[in-house]
């Protein structure tokens, strides 16, 4: 009966160990917490954003203004609730005061409102205008451009070469992310003249689409604008592909998660298709340098995915050492009108809502035969930057 | 009684030891939920997969009524609580028609039903982005802005919940609960209404569920679309299945481990779904009674000591 005592008392130790939160970190280490999916819709842009974080994190040898940094990430599983609970789990028990990432606009705004009531300093690069615009709080930034500048950038080029191509079709994940595009798209439409001729609202990762690729075929469009991201618009777009659109319709994939997407289209399916994205490697001088170090690290280019995680990661410690404080009061003031040289270029982080201003590109799919190495999927059309104006931003700090 | 004592003082000793009050205050929202599942399984012995549904409905009230109404936070919790009755005692009359596993089913239909309805209807429910910025106002002058004071104030009600279900389960009543689970035909032999019995659990354990759907939605002044959807009704059956369905506190101690590991094990490794189902296969086919049938077993035996 001892024996059994004892052990009962020991597994109840064991368990008590694993509920009791020790605060595992000391008041000087910056506690980084790297929050994406592992799980989950949006689990495919896990890794890139992981190795984002890293780099930054390993570039300063783990260690800011003399603080050692502590690098920690947590699964979101591409849910709301389920982020905000690892966020909070990670102020609480791992004692995080900066946090970064996020792929779903829904589960990022969910998140800022944590961060709002904990004081805590997040970057993040989803979509939704609402991050910088209506919901924006003190402690949020947002490292790539909003819906209405990516919108604009990749729409405004693509009509200019395009202008006989009147009639649009539109495919909507039915989440704040899609709304928000939808919401520019239809700007972009009045103002130049375009008719809409048709939508489809589609669940965040849903398995099957070709009952509205059918649907959208029936309507004979002269684009299909995909408003949807990652696995959504790959699915979408392959059976777009495989209904035999392209012959007759030009694709355009507004808000494409990069490399990590064009890859897993593939160089056939791609091949005529337009994609707006926020970073690529190969447009211009400056994001070429941004990609070698990370490709020297993992033996491929930068792609948007890591780009984001990388330069969140890298400006919050730059606003720690500028700052000389831990405090994410004073790392976010100090980063308001902060001008950097980032991975697109010359970027600066808007003081009055938060949001950098940086470009988008228009990119296009091209031929398997004319790709320069294994990852020269797309050649560069434009590039353009669309910030809100002020006098139209909703956000109010 | 005694064991009643100990919870209580369990709940009030656990922001002293346990990781932070948030996961706590969720320990016990989602307690109430499996809870009020085992008063339907457990002693009526109707097993219920939509009980995410009451909890989705609570929530949404609650929010609705707090954004709009900017009502008194106990006015907006008693519509959470009326409405998950409500909105259970609906699904109940409709499921208990279907005999054996087609009212199983029948209840998870309904649960489908109801997550599209919140899906779709996003001027209400906010859709896939769920309804944010909800208020937690003040009670009779008290700030509940701190979350250790929200814990203590979401332990307030859910222990008083929790009495209420321990005097429901030792009622007359509780006891035709159990009669319709042994054997339906011969208690409608004696004279109950069954099916009346039946219409009244179900609309006790939506009103339970719908409470704490409504407790929930101002923890993270937030309601996900997951608060209705079938992961979360999966959730509540796996959680009172672990704890052991015997009893009101298996459920409830179920539900506080499924909570912290779950919270715990998923920044440990991606796939802990699946230590998850291990456990959980262990637990069903080699302790029937579950982990509250375990701890009873121990106890008896070290009294016997």
């Amino acid at each position: 009966m001892q024996r059994k005592r004892f052990l009962a008392t020991g597994g109840g130790a064991v368990a008590a160990a694993a509920l009791t939160g020790l605060p595992a970190a000391a008041a000087e280490d910056v506690v980084f917490a790297g929050i994406y999916s592992s799980t989950g819709a949006y689990a495919a842009f896990g890794r890139d954003t992981d190795r984002g974080f890293a780099l930054a994190v390993n570039e300063l040898k783990k260690s800011v203004g003399g603080h050692p940094i502590k690098y920690i990430s947590r699964d979101d599983q591409t849910k709301a609730d389920v982020g905000q609970q690892q966020a909070t789990d990670a102020y609480v028990h791992d004692g995080a005061r900066f946090f970064a990432g996020c792929a779903s606009s829904a589960v990022a705004l969910a998140i800022a409102q944590v961060m709002k009531d904990k004081h805590a300093l997040f970057w993040t690069s989803v979509g939704a205008d609402e991050i910088t615009g209506k919901e924006c709080n003190g402690y949020t930034f947002r490292w790539s451009v909003p819906a209405y500048g990516a919108v604009r950038a990749a729409l405004y080029p693509f009509i200019a070469k395009f202008p006989a191509a009147k009639k649009w079709y539109t495919i909507t994940p039915s989440y704040v992310f899609g709304e928000s595009l939808l919401t520019n798209v239809k700007e972009v439409a009045q103002e130049k003249g375009l008719t809409l001729v048709g939508n489809d609202y589609h669940a965040l990762g849903a398995a099957e689409y070709s009952a509205f690729i059918a649907k959208a075929a029936e309507a004979k469009p002269d684009v299909l604008c995909l408003l949807n991201f990652g696995g959504d618009a790959i699915k979408a777009l392959k059976t777009a592909t495989s209904f035999g659109l392209k012959k007759t319709t030009k694709i355009l994939y507004v808000w494409s998660g990069g490399l990590l997407d064009f890859a897993g289209i593939g160089a056939d399916d791609l091949d005529g298709v337009y994609v707006g994205c926020q970073y690529w490697h190969d447009a211009t001088p400056a994001t070429r340098k941004a990609s070698e170090s990370y490709k020297a690290a993992y033996g491929e280019p930068l792609g948007y995915v890591g780009a984001s995680a990388y330069i969140e990661a890298k400006l919050t410690f730059d606003g720690i050492a500028r700052a000389k404080s831990t405090d994410p009061a004073h790392v976010a003031k100090v980063l308001e009108g902060y001008k950097y040289a980032g991975p697109t270029g010359g970027e600066e982080v808007r003081a009055f809502d938060h949001q950098v201003v940086k470009p988008y590109y228009l990119l296009v799919g091209k031929a398997k035969s004319a790709m320069k190495d294994q990852w020269d999927y797309v050649d560069t059309v434009a590039s353009g930057s669309y910030p809100v104006p002020r006098d139209r931003s909703l956000c109010k700090l | 009684m005694r064991r009643f004592a100990i919870l209580v003082v369990l709940v009030a000793v656990a922001p002293l030891v346990l990781r932070y009050p948030e996961l706590e205050t969720q320990i016990l929202t989602f307690g109430l939920l499996a809870v009020a599942f085992n008063l339907l399984l457990g002693e009526m012995g109707f097993l219920s997969f939509g009980q995410a549904t009451f909890n989705g409905v609570g929530a949404y009230i609650a929010a609705r009524a707090l954004l709009d109404a900017h009502a008194p936070l106990p006015i907006a919790l008693l519509g959470a609580l009326l409405a998950g009755g409500a909105a259970a005692a609906l699904v109940g009359a409709l499921a208990i028609t279907g005999r054996g596993v087609y009212g199983v089913m029948l209840t998870f239909a309904f649960n489908e039903m109801a997550y599209f309805i919140a899906f779709q209807w996003r001027s209400v429910t906010g859709g896939d982005d769920g309804l944010r910025g909800i208020p937690r106002p003040d009670v009779f002058g008290i700030s509940l802005d701190d979350a250790t004071r929200y814990y203590y104030f979401t332990a307030l009600v859910v222990l008083l919940a929790f009495a209420a279900v321990l005097r429901i389960v030792d009622s007359p009543f509780g006891a035709v609960l159990r009669a319709i689970r042994e054997n339906e035909g011969r208690a409608r032999a004696i004279g109950f209404r069954v099916r009346r019995f039946k219409i009244a659990a179900f609309a006790l354990s939506g009103a339970l569920s719908g409470l704490a759907g409504g407790l929930y939605a101002e923890l993270f002044h937030f309601v996900p679309l997951q608060a209705i959807d079938l992961d979360t009704s999966t959730n509540i059956v796996i959680a009172a299945l672990l704890g052991g369905i015997g009893s009101p506190y298996g459920a409830l101690l179920g539900a506080a481990i499924f909570t912290v590991l779950s919270n715990s094990l998923s920044h440990v490794w991606a796939h802990w779904p699946l230590i998850f189902g291990l456990v959980f296969c262990a637990v069903v086919l080699f302790f029937r009674t579950g982990l509250w049938g375990i701890t009873e077993r121990w106890s008896r035996r070290a009294a016997h000591a």
